[in-house]
């Protein structure tokens, strides 16, 4: 609680202009929203600049954010959007209500496409990593916002655009997925 | 799966975050007791917890710079673009009264080609004329050097008042 007004504090300071509120979002927010974007088009150059452009226009548009709703929920909506717009744009598939099975999707694999200096970069494929990528971008965004980001399925709802008894219900078989890759 | 379907529901339910206390109570006597489901419990714990324990990816150095540089960009405000393009229109019109004496004929002979806003334009023009007497007692006259020198300088002087509206930031920042 203390730190959400601590964060109201921030964001007035941020539409004054005061620089310093800028870098303070930003080292908050930064590495949550690069690793949510990243596990969703696992591409690390594409990725980040789709950060970019998401701490771009939420600081361009901090004006008309609405201080009595959560600045993490509002962020959150505008990564996801761009993410969308990016995999729209670059016919990329992304699967959204439908039910098909997640070995049908294509997932940008960034070990095939980007040179050796960027491996250096990404995150070492953990055996959690690995079975993530076996789910379907939007199953992989739930689980991320539900289980790392410890969003409510009323805020996944904000952000996603989707009912929340959809988002249980793909949380529910997503997770007993994820169970039978890493025990599996 | 276990055999115990009602059990797996609080299961899901439990990392749901939605569990009430008399559920989880007896959830866990559950789970103390059949080993099908205790296994399907810790799997699904400890999956969690992985997803948890994910590490977070950092962009590259220098992306908090390239954001600020970004944002800092220069953005005409949309009033400062309208008084440009009135300004200028201005500047343009007063110079083409002053300097062609022909254009003041046909600016005449245009309003008063049209009956209905004779009215209007002579209150506007009674007006006008009375702020030019006193602003400039030689407006009546023809041209001559002191007025084409004013006329310059009041020209280069408005370009320059525009001219700064648009080199003004939208971010001003308070380091």
């Amino acid at each position: 609680m203390r730190e959400l007004e601590h964060e109201k504090d921030i964001i007035a300071s941020a539409v004054e202009g005061d620089e310093h509120a800028y870098l303070s979002l930003l080292n908050s927010y930064k590495p949550r929203i690069f690793s949510y974007v990243l596990r969703t088009i696992r591409n690390y150059h594409d990725a980040e600049e789709i950060t970019l452009d998401t701490f771009v226009r939420c600081f361009k548009s901090l004006k008309s954010f609405d201080r009595s709703k959560t600045f993490s929920t509002w962020i959150y909506t505008i990564a996801h959007n761009l993410t969308i717009d990016f995999l729209r744009k670059s016919r990329k598939h992304y699967e959204h209500l439908d039910d098909r099975p997640a070995d049908e999707m294509e997932i940008a694999d960034t070990k095939t496409k980007e040179p050796a200096t960027d491996y250096d970069k990404q995150v070492k494929l953990s055996k959690i990593e690995q079975a993530m990528l076996q789910l379907a971008p939007i199953d992989r965004e739930i689980v991320i916002l539900f289980h790392k980001e410890e969003k409510t399925y009323q805020e996944i709802s904000t952000i996603l655009k989707i009912p929340e008894t959809t988002i249980k219900t793909r949380l529910h078989r997503a997770r007993l997925k994820l169970k039978e890759l890493c025990t599996g | 799966m276990t055999k115990h379907k009602e059990f797996e529901e609080l299961i899901q339910k439990c990392l749901d975050r939605e569990i009430t206390v008399d559920e989880n109570i007896s959830l866990q006597l559950h789970l103390s007791q059949c080993p099908d489901c205790s296994l399907f419990y810790n799997e699904l714990v400890s999956a969690e917890k992985e997803i948890i324990d994910m590490v977070e990816v950092v962009p590259n150095h220098g992306f908090n710079e390239a954001v600020l540089a970004r944002i800092k960009t220069k953005k005409v405000p949309a009033w400062a673009k309208i008084a440009t393009v009135l300004g200028s229109a201005w500047v343009v019109s007063f110079l083409a009264f002053i300097l062609i004496p022909a254009s003041r004929d046909l600016f005449t002979r245009i309003l008063f080609s049209s009956p209905s806003i004779v009215k209007a334009v002579a209150k506007i023009y009674f007006v006008g004329s009375t702020l030019a007497r006193i602003v400039t007692p030689f407006a009546k006259s023809q041209l001559n050097p002191t007025l084409l020198v004013v006329s310059i300088l009041l020209s280069v002087g408005m370009f320059i008042f525009f001219g700064k509206l648009f080199s003004k930031k939208e971010t001003v920042w308070n380091t």
